[in-house]
Protein backbone atom coordinates (compact mmCIF):
# COMPACT_ATOMS: atom_id res chain seq x y z
CA UNK A 1 0.00 0.00 0.00
CA UNK A 2 1.20 3.24 -1.28
CA UNK A 3 1.52 5.52 2.49
CA UNK A 4 2.22 9.78 1.27
CA UNK A 5 3.31 12.27 3.61
CA UNK A 6 0.68 14.88 3.83
CA UNK A 7 3.21 17.28 2.49
CA UNK A 8 2.82 15.76 -0.73
CA UNK A 9 -1.02 15.39 -1.06
CA UNK A 10 -0.36 19.40 -0.58
CA UNK A 11 2.31 19.87 -3.05
CA UNK A 12 -0.49 18.71 -5.79
CA UNK A 13 -2.44 22.05 -5.16
CA UNK A 14 0.39 23.63 -4.70
CA UNK A 15 -0.30 26.65 -6.98
CA UNK A 16 2.82 28.80 -7.82
CA UNK A 17 2.36 32.77 -9.42
CA UNK A 18 3.89 31.90 -13.42
CA UNK A 19 5.88 35.31 -13.92
CA UNK A 20 3.52 38.40 -15.48
CA UNK A 21 5.26 38.01 -19.15
CA UNK A 22 3.84 34.56 -19.71
CA UNK A 23 0.53 35.50 -20.07
CA UNK A 24 1.04 37.79 -22.70
CA UNK A 25 3.77 35.42 -24.31
CA UNK A 26 0.71 33.04 -24.62
CA UNK A 27 -1.75 35.53 -26.14
CA UNK A 28 0.70 36.69 -28.58
CA UNK A 29 1.59 32.97 -30.00
CA UNK A 30 -1.84 31.61 -30.04
CA UNK A 31 -2.71 35.25 -31.74
CA UNK A 32 0.16 34.78 -33.88
CA UNK A 33 -0.88 31.47 -34.85
CA UNK A 34 -4.31 32.33 -35.54
CA UNK A 35 -3.19 34.52 -38.06
CA UNK A 36 -1.23 31.47 -39.97
CA UNK A 37 -5.09 29.75 -39.43
CA UNK A 38 -2.84 27.20 -37.09
CA UNK A 39 -4.38 27.64 -33.65
CA UNK A 40 -8.07 28.18 -34.07
CA UNK A 41 -9.91 26.10 -31.14
CA UNK A 42 -10.54 22.82 -31.99
CA UNK A 43 -14.19 22.47 -32.03
CA UNK A 44 -15.91 19.47 -32.79
CA UNK A 45 -18.75 20.72 -34.63
CA UNK A 46 -20.82 19.58 -38.01
CA UNK A 47 -19.86 21.47 -41.05
CA UNK A 48 -22.52 23.86 -42.01
CA UNK A 49 -24.74 22.41 -44.67
CA UNK A 50 -23.82 25.07 -47.46
CA UNK A 51 -20.12 24.04 -46.97
CA UNK A 52 -19.13 21.31 -48.68
CA UNK A 53 -16.10 20.43 -47.06
CA UNK A 54 -15.07 17.16 -46.08
CA UNK A 55 -11.21 16.39 -46.08
CA UNK A 56 -10.88 12.44 -46.58
CA UNK A 57 -7.14 13.30 -45.33
CA UNK A 58 -7.67 15.00 -42.05
CA UNK A 59 -10.71 12.57 -41.48
CA UNK A 60 -10.14 8.96 -42.46
CA UNK A 61 -10.96 7.59 -39.55
CA UNK A 62 -14.32 9.46 -40.30
CA UNK A 63 -13.85 8.24 -44.10
CA UNK A 64 -13.44 4.26 -43.11
CA UNK A 65 -16.62 4.70 -40.81
CA UNK A 66 -18.50 6.04 -43.57
CA UNK A 67 -17.84 3.17 -45.51
CA UNK A 68 -19.07 0.48 -42.73
CA UNK A 69 -21.94 2.45 -42.39
CA UNK A 70 -22.49 2.51 -46.01
CA UNK A 71 -22.25 -1.22 -45.75
CA UNK A 72 -24.71 -1.49 -42.58
CA UNK A 73 -27.19 0.55 -44.99
CA UNK A 74 -26.78 -1.39 -48.02
CA UNK A 75 -27.13 -4.50 -45.04
CA UNK A 76 -30.58 -2.83 -44.50
CA UNK A 77 -31.79 -2.59 -47.74
CA UNK A 78 -30.90 -6.06 -48.40
CA UNK A 79 -32.89 -7.26 -45.89
CA UNK A 80 -36.36 -5.49 -46.88
CA UNK A 81 -35.34 -6.43 -50.19
CA UNK A 82 -34.86 -10.15 -49.70
CA UNK A 83 -35.47 -12.87 -52.27
CA UNK A 84 -35.71 -16.46 -51.43
CA UNK A 85 -32.52 -18.70 -50.64
CA UNK A 86 -31.12 -20.87 -52.81
CA UNK A 87 -28.66 -23.33 -52.10
CA UNK A 88 -26.00 -23.99 -54.17
CA UNK A 89 -23.53 -21.67 -53.05
CA UNK A 90 -20.98 -23.53 -50.57
CA UNK A 91 -18.92 -19.78 -50.17
CA UNK A 92 -21.57 -18.03 -47.79
CA UNK A 93 -23.04 -17.62 -44.30
CA UNK A 94 -26.10 -16.41 -45.94
CA UNK A 95 -26.97 -17.66 -49.78
CA UNK A 96 -29.76 -15.31 -51.44
CA UNK A 97 -29.28 -14.74 -55.08
CA UNK A 98 -29.97 -11.07 -56.46
CA UNK A 99 -32.25 -9.92 -58.89
CA UNK A 100 -32.99 -11.45 -62.27
CA UNK A 101 -32.59 -8.04 -64.03
CA UNK A 102 -28.77 -6.46 -62.90
CA UNK A 103 -26.20 -7.14 -65.97
CA UNK A 104 -23.66 -4.89 -65.72
CA UNK A 105 -19.95 -4.86 -66.94
CA UNK A 106 -17.78 -2.73 -65.07
CA UNK A 107 -14.26 -1.31 -66.14
CA UNK A 108 -10.99 -0.51 -64.44
CA UNK A 109 -11.72 2.75 -63.39
CA UNK A 110 -8.26 4.41 -65.33
CA UNK A 111 -9.87 7.62 -66.51
CA UNK A 112 -10.20 8.64 -62.54
CA UNK A 113 -9.26 11.81 -62.31
CA UNK A 114 -9.81 12.58 -58.67
CA UNK A 115 -6.30 13.60 -56.90
CA UNK A 116 -6.66 10.51 -53.76
CA UNK A 117 -8.37 8.27 -55.84
CA UNK A 118 -5.69 5.46 -56.15
CA UNK A 119 -7.29 2.71 -58.28
CA UNK A 120 -6.13 -1.23 -58.07
CA UNK A 121 -6.19 -3.57 -61.07
CA UNK A 122 -9.56 -4.68 -59.68
CA UNK A 123 -11.69 -5.30 -62.69
CA UNK A 124 -15.86 -6.30 -61.92
CA UNK A 125 -17.99 -7.83 -63.95
CA UNK A 126 -21.33 -8.79 -62.99
CA UNK A 127 -23.35 -10.78 -65.41
CA UNK A 128 -27.01 -13.24 -65.09
CA UNK A 129 -26.03 -16.66 -65.59
CA UNK A 130 -28.30 -18.37 -68.22
CA UNK A 131 -30.04 -21.30 -66.56
CA UNK A 132 -30.05 -19.39 -62.69
CA UNK A 133 -31.14 -16.53 -60.98
CA UNK A 134 -27.76 -16.10 -59.70
CA UNK A 135 -25.65 -12.61 -60.67
CA UNK A 136 -21.71 -13.20 -60.66
CA UNK A 137 -19.69 -11.01 -60.94
CA UNK A 138 -15.75 -11.41 -62.07
CA UNK A 139 -12.87 -10.04 -60.12
CA UNK A 140 -9.16 -10.55 -61.18
CA UNK A 141 -10.70 -13.36 -62.99
CA UNK A 142 -12.02 -14.91 -60.82
CA UNK A 143 -15.91 -15.46 -60.43
CA UNK A 144 -17.71 -14.80 -57.68
CA UNK A 145 -21.57 -15.14 -56.91
CA UNK A 146 -23.20 -11.47 -55.55
CA UNK A 147 -24.87 -12.29 -52.59
CA UNK A 148 -28.84 -10.34 -52.41
CA UNK A 149 -27.13 -7.99 -55.53
CA UNK A 150 -25.49 -6.70 -52.85
CA UNK A 151 -21.79 -6.46 -53.33
CA UNK A 152 -21.23 -5.51 -49.82
CA UNK A 153 -23.22 -7.62 -48.39
CA UNK A 154 -21.61 -10.25 -50.55
CA UNK A 155 -18.08 -9.29 -48.93
CA UNK A 156 -19.37 -9.79 -45.34
CA UNK A 157 -20.81 -13.21 -45.89
CA UNK A 158 -18.58 -15.22 -46.83
CA UNK A 159 -17.66 -18.60 -45.06
CA UNK A 160 -14.73 -18.60 -42.64
CA UNK A 161 -11.70 -18.86 -44.72
CA UNK A 162 -13.63 -18.58 -47.99
CA UNK A 163 -13.17 -14.95 -48.75
CA UNK A 164 -11.67 -13.36 -52.13
CA UNK A 165 -7.85 -12.61 -51.79
CA UNK A 166 -8.41 -8.79 -53.34
CA UNK A 167 -10.60 -8.23 -49.65
CA UNK A 168 -8.01 -9.29 -47.55
CA UNK A 169 -5.27 -7.58 -49.87
CA UNK A 170 -2.68 -6.01 -46.91
CA UNK A 171 -1.53 -3.11 -48.69
CA UNK A 172 -2.03 0.46 -47.88
CA UNK A 173 -4.15 1.87 -50.51
CA UNK A 174 -7.74 2.20 -50.49
CA UNK A 175 -9.39 -0.58 -53.46
CA UNK A 176 -11.96 1.30 -55.82
CA UNK A 177 -14.79 -1.09 -57.30
CA UNK A 178 -16.42 0.56 -59.92
CA UNK A 179 -20.11 -0.36 -60.14
CA UNK A 180 -21.28 1.67 -62.71
CA UNK A 181 -20.42 5.62 -64.00
CA UNK A 182 -21.17 7.43 -61.45
CA UNK A 183 -20.17 5.69 -58.15
CA UNK A 184 -17.66 2.88 -56.87
CA UNK A 185 -16.94 1.25 -53.45
CA UNK A 186 -13.62 2.12 -51.47
CA UNK A 187 -12.46 -0.84 -49.79
CA UNK A 188 -10.13 0.93 -47.65
CA UNK A 189 -7.08 -1.15 -45.88
CA UNK A 190 -8.42 -0.54 -42.83
CA UNK A 191 -12.00 -2.07 -44.26
CA UNK A 192 -9.78 -4.80 -45.26
CA UNK A 193 -7.61 -5.55 -42.19
CA UNK A 194 -11.58 -5.94 -40.26
CA UNK A 195 -12.25 -8.20 -43.14
CA UNK A 196 -9.17 -9.92 -42.75
CA UNK A 197 -9.58 -10.71 -38.93
CA UNK A 198 -13.29 -11.40 -39.50
CA UNK A 199 -12.71 -14.02 -41.98
CA UNK A 200 -9.65 -15.81 -39.91
CA UNK A 201 -9.87 -19.52 -39.49
CA UNK A 202 -7.61 -21.32 -36.88
CA UNK A 203 -6.17 -24.85 -38.33
CA UNK A 204 -9.36 -26.94 -37.69
CA UNK A 205 -11.15 -24.31 -40.35
CA UNK A 206 -13.38 -22.82 -37.45
CA UNK A 207 -13.34 -18.84 -36.90
CA UNK A 208 -10.98 -17.48 -34.23
CA UNK A 209 -12.12 -15.72 -30.80
CA UNK A 210 -10.78 -12.22 -33.03
CA UNK A 211 -12.59 -13.47 -36.03
CA UNK A 212 -16.33 -13.93 -33.95
CA UNK A 213 -15.31 -10.56 -31.93
CA UNK A 214 -15.11 -9.00 -35.80
CA UNK A 215 -17.57 -10.40 -36.48
CA UNK A 216 -19.85 -9.12 -33.94
CA UNK A 217 -18.88 -6.46 -33.89
CA UNK A 218 -20.02 -5.71 -37.73
CA UNK A 219 -23.16 -6.91 -35.99
CA UNK A 220 -23.32 -4.27 -33.51
CA UNK A 221 -22.76 -1.61 -35.96
CA UNK A 222 -25.36 -2.96 -37.95
CA UNK A 223 -27.98 -2.62 -35.09
CA UNK A 224 -27.19 0.76 -34.06
CA UNK A 225 -26.86 1.97 -38.09
CA UNK A 226 -30.75 0.09 -38.49
CA UNK A 227 -31.73 1.77 -34.86
CA UNK A 228 -30.87 5.03 -36.53
CA UNK A 229 -31.84 4.68 -40.18
CA UNK A 230 -34.82 3.06 -39.88
CA UNK A 231 -36.62 4.54 -37.21
CA UNK A 232 -36.94 8.02 -39.41
CA UNK A 233 -37.65 7.87 -43.29
CA UNK A 234 -35.87 11.30 -43.29
CA UNK A 235 -32.20 9.75 -42.29
CA UNK A 236 -30.75 8.84 -45.26
CA UNK A 237 -27.23 6.57 -45.27
CA UNK A 238 -26.43 7.93 -48.47
CA UNK A 239 -26.94 10.96 -47.24
CA UNK A 240 -23.37 12.13 -46.28
CA UNK A 241 -24.74 15.42 -43.37
CA UNK A 242 -27.28 12.32 -42.21
CA UNK A 243 -24.22 9.75 -42.21
CA UNK A 244 -22.21 12.91 -40.36
CA UNK A 245 -24.86 13.23 -37.81
CA UNK A 246 -24.70 9.85 -37.24
CA UNK A 247 -21.45 8.92 -36.64
CA UNK A 248 -20.31 12.43 -34.88
CA UNK A 249 -23.29 11.64 -32.66
CA UNK A 250 -21.64 8.36 -31.45
CA UNK B 1 3.34 30.94 -3.03
CA UNK B 2 -0.12 29.85 -1.84
CA UNK B 3 -1.98 26.48 -1.14
CA UNK B 4 -5.17 25.35 -1.90
CA UNK B 5 -5.88 21.59 -1.79
CA UNK B 6 -9.81 22.72 -3.45
CA UNK B 7 -10.40 21.87 -7.40
CA UNK B 8 -11.12 25.24 -8.79
CA UNK B 9 -15.27 25.62 -10.29
CA UNK B 10 -15.15 26.74 -14.03
CA UNK B 11 -18.51 27.24 -15.28
CA UNK B 12 -19.31 25.35 -18.44
CA UNK B 13 -20.19 29.01 -20.57
CA UNK B 14 -16.96 30.08 -19.85
CA UNK B 15 -14.93 27.04 -21.68
CA UNK B 16 -17.34 27.40 -24.29
CA UNK B 17 -16.93 31.16 -24.64
CA UNK B 18 -12.61 30.42 -24.63
CA UNK B 19 -13.84 27.71 -27.18
CA UNK B 20 -14.79 30.02 -29.54
CA UNK B 21 -12.32 32.58 -28.92
CA UNK B 22 -13.63 34.55 -26.59
CA UNK B 23 -10.56 36.61 -25.25
CA UNK B 24 -11.14 37.62 -21.62
CA UNK B 25 -12.78 33.96 -21.02
CA UNK B 26 -9.62 32.38 -21.59
CA UNK B 27 -7.94 35.28 -19.80
CA UNK B 28 -10.45 34.27 -16.84
CA UNK B 29 -9.45 30.44 -17.47
CA UNK B 30 -5.68 31.39 -17.58
CA UNK B 31 -5.98 33.28 -13.90
CA UNK B 32 -7.65 30.81 -12.40
CA UNK B 33 -5.34 27.67 -13.45
CA UNK B 34 -2.07 29.24 -14.09
CA UNK B 35 -0.71 28.94 -10.33
CA UNK B 36 -1.04 25.41 -10.13
CA UNK B 37 -0.05 24.05 -13.81
CA UNK B 38 3.01 26.29 -13.14
CA UNK B 39 3.68 23.91 -10.17
CA UNK B 40 3.23 21.34 -12.47
CA UNK B 41 5.90 22.40 -14.92
CA UNK B 42 8.17 23.81 -12.13
CA UNK B 43 8.34 20.47 -10.23
CA UNK B 44 8.45 17.77 -13.74
CA UNK B 45 10.90 21.00 -15.69
CA UNK B 46 13.53 21.55 -12.58
CA UNK B 47 14.63 24.77 -13.75
CA UNK B 48 12.61 27.71 -14.65
CA UNK B 49 13.31 28.49 -17.95
CA UNK B 50 12.30 24.90 -19.01
CA UNK B 51 9.12 24.97 -16.87
CA UNK B 52 8.45 28.65 -18.31
CA UNK B 53 8.62 26.89 -21.77
CA UNK B 54 6.60 24.15 -21.11
CA UNK B 55 3.79 26.28 -19.03
CA UNK B 56 3.21 28.45 -22.59
CA UNK B 57 2.97 24.86 -24.94
CA UNK B 58 0.58 23.96 -21.76
CA UNK B 59 -1.71 26.68 -22.76
CA UNK B 60 -1.30 26.43 -26.13
CA UNK B 61 -2.21 23.45 -26.28
CA UNK B 62 -5.13 23.60 -23.90
CA UNK B 63 -6.43 26.43 -25.84
CA UNK B 64 -6.45 24.84 -28.94
CA UNK B 65 -8.51 21.42 -27.40
CA UNK B 66 -10.84 23.54 -25.23
CA UNK B 67 -13.41 22.20 -28.01
CA UNK B 68 -12.39 19.09 -26.97
CA UNK B 69 -13.34 19.25 -23.52
CA UNK B 70 -16.58 17.08 -22.76
CA UNK B 71 -17.66 18.41 -19.58
CA UNK B 72 -17.93 15.06 -18.22
CA UNK B 73 -15.02 15.07 -15.30
CA UNK B 74 -13.19 18.61 -13.69
CA UNK B 75 -11.74 21.08 -16.15
CA UNK B 76 -8.84 21.41 -13.70
CA UNK B 77 -8.06 16.95 -14.26
CA UNK B 78 -8.18 17.69 -17.53
CA UNK B 79 -6.11 20.53 -17.83
CA UNK B 80 -3.40 19.00 -15.80
CA UNK B 81 -3.22 15.90 -17.67
CA UNK B 82 -2.36 18.32 -20.82
CA UNK B 83 0.07 19.80 -18.52
CA UNK B 84 1.52 16.56 -17.36
CA UNK B 85 1.74 15.18 -20.90
CA UNK B 86 3.82 17.87 -22.14
CA UNK B 87 6.00 18.06 -19.04
CA UNK B 88 6.60 14.01 -19.99
CA UNK B 89 7.19 14.08 -24.27
CA UNK B 90 9.71 16.83 -22.57
CA UNK B 91 11.50 14.18 -20.59
CA UNK B 92 11.21 11.75 -22.77
CA UNK B 93 12.94 13.91 -25.20
CA UNK B 94 15.81 14.27 -22.93
CA UNK B 95 16.24 10.64 -23.57
CA UNK B 96 16.66 9.69 -19.54
CA UNK B 97 17.58 6.63 -18.80
CA UNK B 98 15.53 4.85 -16.18
CA UNK B 99 17.77 1.84 -14.94
CA UNK B 100 16.59 -0.94 -13.08
CA UNK B 101 18.10 -2.37 -9.53
CA UNK B 102 18.50 -5.76 -8.31
CA UNK B 103 15.41 -7.76 -6.49
CA UNK B 104 16.84 -7.67 -3.22
CA UNK B 105 17.22 -4.11 -3.24
CA UNK B 106 13.83 -3.26 -4.13
CA UNK B 107 11.98 -0.70 -2.41
CA UNK B 108 9.00 -0.84 -0.11
CA UNK B 109 6.51 1.29 -2.01
CA UNK B 110 6.11 3.70 0.97
CA UNK B 111 7.39 7.41 1.59
CA UNK B 112 8.26 6.96 4.78
CA UNK B 113 8.89 9.44 7.43
CA UNK B 114 11.78 12.60 7.32
CA UNK B 115 9.40 15.43 5.50
CA UNK B 116 8.02 16.48 8.79
CA UNK B 117 10.09 19.35 9.41
CA UNK B 118 9.89 20.89 5.66
CA UNK B 119 7.18 23.26 4.29
CA UNK B 120 5.85 22.31 1.07
CA UNK B 121 7.90 25.49 -0.75
CA UNK B 122 10.99 23.62 0.54
CA UNK B 123 9.87 20.46 -0.52
CA UNK B 124 9.15 21.94 -4.12
CA UNK B 125 12.90 23.62 -4.26
CA UNK B 126 14.11 19.97 -3.30
CA UNK B 127 11.86 18.31 -5.95
CA UNK B 128 13.30 20.75 -8.48
CA UNK B 129 16.96 19.85 -7.46
CA UNK B 130 16.56 16.02 -8.09
CA UNK B 131 18.09 14.15 -11.24
CA UNK B 132 15.35 14.55 -14.60
CA UNK B 133 14.71 10.64 -14.31
CA UNK B 134 14.24 10.49 -10.11
CA UNK B 135 11.99 13.92 -10.44
CA UNK B 136 9.88 12.87 -12.92
CA UNK B 137 9.30 8.82 -11.01
CA UNK B 138 8.58 11.65 -8.09
CA UNK B 139 5.69 13.47 -9.28
CA UNK B 140 4.26 10.40 -11.24
CA UNK B 141 4.20 8.16 -8.26
CA UNK B 142 4.10 10.50 -5.25
CA UNK B 143 2.54 13.29 -6.05
CA UNK B 144 0.09 12.51 -8.72
CA UNK B 145 -0.75 8.95 -7.90
CA UNK B 146 -0.29 6.80 -10.43
CA UNK B 147 0.89 2.94 -10.25
CA UNK B 148 4.19 1.55 -11.29
CA UNK B 149 2.48 -0.14 -14.16
CA UNK B 150 0.83 3.24 -15.34
CA UNK B 151 4.25 4.97 -15.21
CA UNK B 152 6.10 1.81 -16.54
CA UNK B 153 3.17 2.45 -20.13
CA UNK B 154 3.51 6.25 -19.37
CA UNK B 155 7.10 6.39 -20.29
CA UNK B 156 7.67 2.87 -22.00
CA UNK B 157 9.90 1.59 -19.58
CA UNK B 158 9.78 -1.65 -17.03
CA UNK B 159 7.62 -1.36 -14.04
CA UNK B 160 11.29 -2.17 -12.11
CA UNK B 161 12.67 0.85 -13.56
CA UNK B 162 9.69 2.58 -11.90
CA UNK B 163 10.36 1.00 -8.94
CA UNK B 164 13.56 1.42 -8.89
CA UNK B 165 13.83 5.53 -9.62
CA UNK B 166 11.59 5.56 -6.88
CA UNK B 167 14.02 4.02 -4.48
CA UNK B 168 17.06 6.26 -5.70
CA UNK B 169 15.03 9.47 -5.40
CA UNK B 170 14.11 8.66 -1.85
CA UNK B 171 17.10 8.02 -0.77
CA UNK B 172 18.31 10.83 -3.03
CA UNK B 173 15.56 13.45 -1.41
CA UNK B 174 16.52 12.31 2.43
CA UNK B 175 20.22 12.77 1.36
CA UNK B 176 19.29 16.45 0.33
CA UNK B 177 17.15 17.18 3.26
CA UNK B 178 19.51 15.83 5.78
CA UNK B 179 22.56 17.49 3.79
CA UNK B 180 20.53 20.87 4.92
CA UNK B 181 19.87 20.37 8.04
CA UNK B 182 23.48 19.43 8.87
CA UNK B 183 24.02 23.03 6.83
CA UNK B 184 21.98 25.04 8.77
CA UNK B 185 23.51 22.77 12.28
CA UNK B 186 26.53 24.37 11.60
CA UNK B 187 25.16 27.84 10.93
CA UNK B 188 23.89 27.54 14.51
CA UNK B 189 26.73 26.18 16.69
Amino acid sequence: MKTTPDIFEQLKDHSTLPPPHLFDMVVKKIQSDKLNGANDPVIPTLPARNKNVFSINRHYWAAAACVLVILSGWLVYSTIAKTPQRKDNNNFAVQQPGETNTTVTNGIAANDKKKNVVVRNVAITTKKQAQSNMVWMVINDEKIPVTDNDLLFTFASYLPGKAPAFLLDESKENIYIRVDSYSAIALTPEIRAMMKRMYEVRRNHKPTARARRERRKLERWKKEDQSHFDKKIDNNPVDPFDLGDFILDK
Amino acid sequence: MTSSGDLIHFPRVLIESASKGDELAFKEIYSKLSGKMYTICLRYAGRMNDANDLFQEGFIKLYRNLGNFRHEGSFEGWARKIFVNICLDAMKKKNIIYSEIEKEQEPAASISSGFDSLTVDDLMNKIRKLPDGYRTIMNLYVIEGYSHAEIAAMLGITAGSSKSQLFKARGYLKKLIEKEDLQQNENYS
